[in-house]
């Protein structure tokens, strides 16, 4: 199984989270179980270092929060709000151009590769 | 042998929350939520067979080093330390300012035995002497009990600063009192400075204690509070 890096792991949390969360409105224990999924364990978050992460955003004004009773108990629900959408987007156009770089920097042809 | 207690997760989660939160950076929702997350892997890790104190030993392991978490929370809320230290400094400097008051008034007591009651003086200082030290030692077991407690009671965060505000108001006046009013110091240039310090010092000490209420209603909870 693949292990990253922390710097990466942490790079990558807040946009997996929203893009979790762009999929529909999510509690936290859950956002872990559908990352651990999506990347069939690759990705093994320390669990309790989501609910920071999900308090800056909030902070933030990126997401909003409301209360449900499951159970018997008051579940924290999250949903990806107007601004947290467009930074998503921001976000999205980032990693896509870095991932292109990288690509090309790899391809085996370019004289930049180092062995 | 003594019986060993039962395993209660309720319990045990609260704890762990409890000391997760140390520091009470969180609030009643996100306190709530760590509950549910752990109460959430418990059960799922029941369903696959771990007893309720297995599943949650399990769950602490995932859910990261306590002091790693508390420290990203710290991060995520940097305001909060700032504010509960803003109200511990103001909390501060309102009980001395009503120990300053209470020692003022022991001295005007003082006055009132030689002036009025004839006391002789070197009676009246000894009596003077032993209640503001009987005050001063009752006060430092008060804060020396309240430090080891790590608590503040409800009624004390109104008291302190109300009775300051009484103390600012009411200490200069007793030192007036039975003085003669000379008008024309109060006319002059520098009666005029004394009286706006005075005054901006009086405005100064009524907007700090505003904002300790202001700072207490919004952050209630970043002191430990015990009624």
């Amino acid at each position: 199984m693949q292990n990253y890096s922390k710097e990466l792991i942490a790079a990558s949390t807040i946009p997996i989270v929203l893009s979790i969360l762009k999929r529909g409105d999510n509690y936290g224990y859950k956002i872990i179980k559908e990352v651990q999924e999506i990347s069939e364990g690759a990705l093994n978050w320390k669990e309790g270092s989501l609910y920071p992460v999900l308090t800056k955003l909030e902070k933030n004004k990126l997401i909003s929060s409301y209360i449900k009773t499951e159970n018997g108990r008051n579940r924290k629900y999250y949903s990806l709000n107007d601004t947290g959408k467009s930074f998503l987007v921001q976000l999205q156009s980032e990693w896509q151009s870095l991932h292109e770089i990288m690509q090309k920097i790899w391809r085996p042809q370019n004289p930049l590769i180092l062995e | 042998m003594a019986p060993t207690k039962p395993f209660d997760l309720r319990i045990e989660v609260d704890t762990y929350v409890n000391r997760l939160d140390n520091n009470l950076l969180l609030n009643s929702e996100e306190s709530d939520e760590l509950r549910d997350h752990f109460h959430c892997q418990v059960e799922e890790l029941s369903e696959l067979g771990l007893s309720e104190e297995e599943a949650f030993e399990v769950s602490k392991m995932r859910f990261g080093e306590r002091q790693l978490i508390q420290t990203e929370f710290h991060k995520a809320k940097p305001m909060k330390m700032i504010y509960r230290y803003l109200m511990v400094g103001l909390l501060l400097l309102f009980s001395l300012e009503l120990i300053e008051a209470l020692i003022a008034y022991c001295s005007a007591f003082m006055f009132i035995l030689i002036d009025q009651l004839h006391v002789p003086f070197q009676t009246a200082s000894i009596i003077d002497l032993s209640i503001k030290g009987s005050l001063l030692v009752t006060l430092s077991f008060c804060v020396y009990f309240k430090l080891k407690q790590g608590t503040i009671s409800k009624w004390l965060l109104w008291f302190i600063p109300v009775m300051s505000i009484v103390a600012q108001l009411t200490v200069p006046a007793l030192f007036n009192f039975g003085m003669s009013y000379d008008s024309s110091v109060y006319f002059s240039i520098a009666g005029k400075a004394i009286m706006n310090s005075k005054i901006i010092m009086v405005i100064s000490y009524l907007l700090s204690v505003g904002l300790f209420f202001v700072l207490w209603h919004r952050n209630g909870k970043s002191l430990r509070l015990s009624n």
